[in-house]
């Protein structure tokens, strides 16, 4: 990536972060380029190592001749909005490669550890030349899943020393991992968290971790209710399917020394394989416009109803509710009544 | 908020990042020992406004100018630290905006910062840092 391109990509992603000026042009011409880039997902709790993880995958990936582009999302302050963006700190093995571009975001008052902005940033940086982009999320807990539904490969990032094996049946963000990285691997408990992790998707998963085939074997597999195992293929493909289902791998890594980060990129591009043949790929390309267009809709039509009542909004309707007068369902349905629906005004 | 050449001490650096979080700004922190050229890519990359250079080693007068020198023309530099006042008019001479002594209240860097810089309509009036 030349001085010129790095520039504007610079200009590029804050206007289209901030919405302003030539914003939706800029989008559209990055649209309309198209692109091949692979997005990863890096996600797991504060501290986990997801920024080292970064540094050493966009290093590794820079090393064999791709443009990588980075997003880093740190949390913003719940009271002024403003933020520490720090995860650069620990991205010195990439900073300074000229096929390397690290932006840091704030993920200004969006909950779900992403930014309501970190698909369109994605589409610019695609636009720039990136043909590998990383988003790193803000550290997050159990439920922020939103990442999985951004991304093309999810990586979950874990490490020993967060709770016992208990942790590893939960429900949320051990379920939308495409690879599970136990990072700090060279700790004392690592392998046990990653025997434990791998334990857990074998019986989910038919077969070994990795794309597998009709004859796979699902004697490890608990019986799964018809509703759950639908969404199941749906993003991870049936063994019936071109290219198999996907059994996602677990992998303890360093990312710090580099260990098992050649191995890590192997599995990313295995991955990419599958996705590429598999028909889950497409249904997961169609989920991601669709949620698009959902949460545009969404803001679109709240804004619409704030403007139109200006400084005083739900005043009056916060009121009656606290008053006991109305429930906040009965509520909604009258300032939908009131508004009526947007095409009819 | 960067810190230039050998040095080593960032408390002053962390607090005052806190400190424009507070007044509502995105603060992106480079860690310490880096590089004119390194501070230069980051706020290039970063597309910021304002470059804030925190310094206690005593070698403001040749690190200074040289990231100053670097940096589009229009970003806006602060430096915060050990200073002596004699050294302040040089800085100012290159380039350097405002100069912020220890004893120094966040919120006076804050105000001075949001004063300095000019904010997009389009922005929804958001007074972030970047």
């Amino acid at each position: 990536m030349d001085l010129l391109v790095r520039r504007q990509l610079a200009s590029a992603l804050t206007r289209v972060e901030n919405r302003s000026g030539n914003w939706r042009d800029i989008l559209r011409d990055c649209s309309r380029a198209g692109s091949n880039a692979l997005v990863i997902g890096v996600t797991g709790p504060p501290g986990a190592g997801k920024s080292t993880l970064v540094d050493a995958l966009a290093a590794h990936w820079a090393g064999m001749g791709e443009t990588v582009a980075v997003l880093a999302i740190d949390p913003a302050s719940p009271f002024s909005g403003g933020a520490v963006l720090g995860d650069r700190v620990r991205m010195t093995r990439s900073e300074g490669n000229d096929r390397i571009f690290i932006r840091s975001m704030s993920a200004r008052g969006h909950s779900g550890g992403l930014n309501a902005a970190a698909l369109d940033l994605c589409t610019v940086m695609a636009g720039h030349g990136a043909s590998r982009i990383l988003i790193e999320t803000v550290g997050v807990g159990q439920n922020e899943v939103e990442v999985a539904f951004v991304a093309d490969c999810t990586l979950v990032v874990s490490v020993p020393g967060l709770g016992d094996s208990v942790q590893a049946a939960k429900a949320g963000l051990l379920e939308v991992g495409d690879i599970y990285v136990v990072n700090k691997g060279d700790l004392p408990g690592a392998a046990s968290v990653a025997r434990d992790l791998s334990t857990m998707l074998a019986l989910v998963f038919p077969g070994l971790p990795g794309a597998s085939g009709p004859q796979a074997d699902r004697s490890m597999m608990v019986s799964i209710p018809g509703a759950t195992r639908k969404l199941l293929s749906a993003r991870y493909g049936a063994p019936e399917d071109p290219g198999g289902a996907w059994h996602p791998p677990v992998l303890a890594v360093s990312a710090l020394s580099g260990q098992s980060v050649g191995e890590l990129t192997e599995w990313l591009s295995t991955f990419g394989t599958w996705l590429r043949q598999s028909p889950a790929g497409k249904r997961r390309r169609r989920e991601r416009v669709k949620l698009q267009l959902v949460a545009l809709l969404k803001q679109r039509l709240f804004d619409r109803l704030q403007q139109d009542d200006h400084a005083g909004a739900l005043t009056d309707w916060i009121d009656r509710v606290l008053s006991g007068a109305l429930d906040v369902h009965s509520a909604t349905d009258q300032i939908l009544q009131d508004k009526g629906p947007p095409h009819a005004r | 908020m960067a810190k230039v050449g050998l040095d080593g001490h960032d408390v002053g650096a962390r607090v005052v990042a806190r400190g424009l979080l507070e007044a509502g700004m995105e603060v992106i922190y480079t860690g310490i020992r880096r590089t004119p050229e390194q501070i230069a890519r980051i706020a290039m990359e970063e597309d910021v406004d304002v470059v804030g250079i925190s310094i206690l080693s005593g070698a403001h007068l040749a690190l200074v100018p040289k990231v100053r020198s670097l940096l589009d023309s229009s970003v806006v530099m602060v430096v915060g630290g050990v200073i002596p006042q004699e050294d302040i008019p040089e800085l100012e001479n290159v380039g350097v905006s405002r100069v912020f002594l220890s004893g120094t209240s966040v919120a006076e860097i804050a105000e001075y910062i949001q004063s300095a810089v000019s904010f997009p309509e389009e922005s929804n009036g958001s007074s972030d840092g970047r």
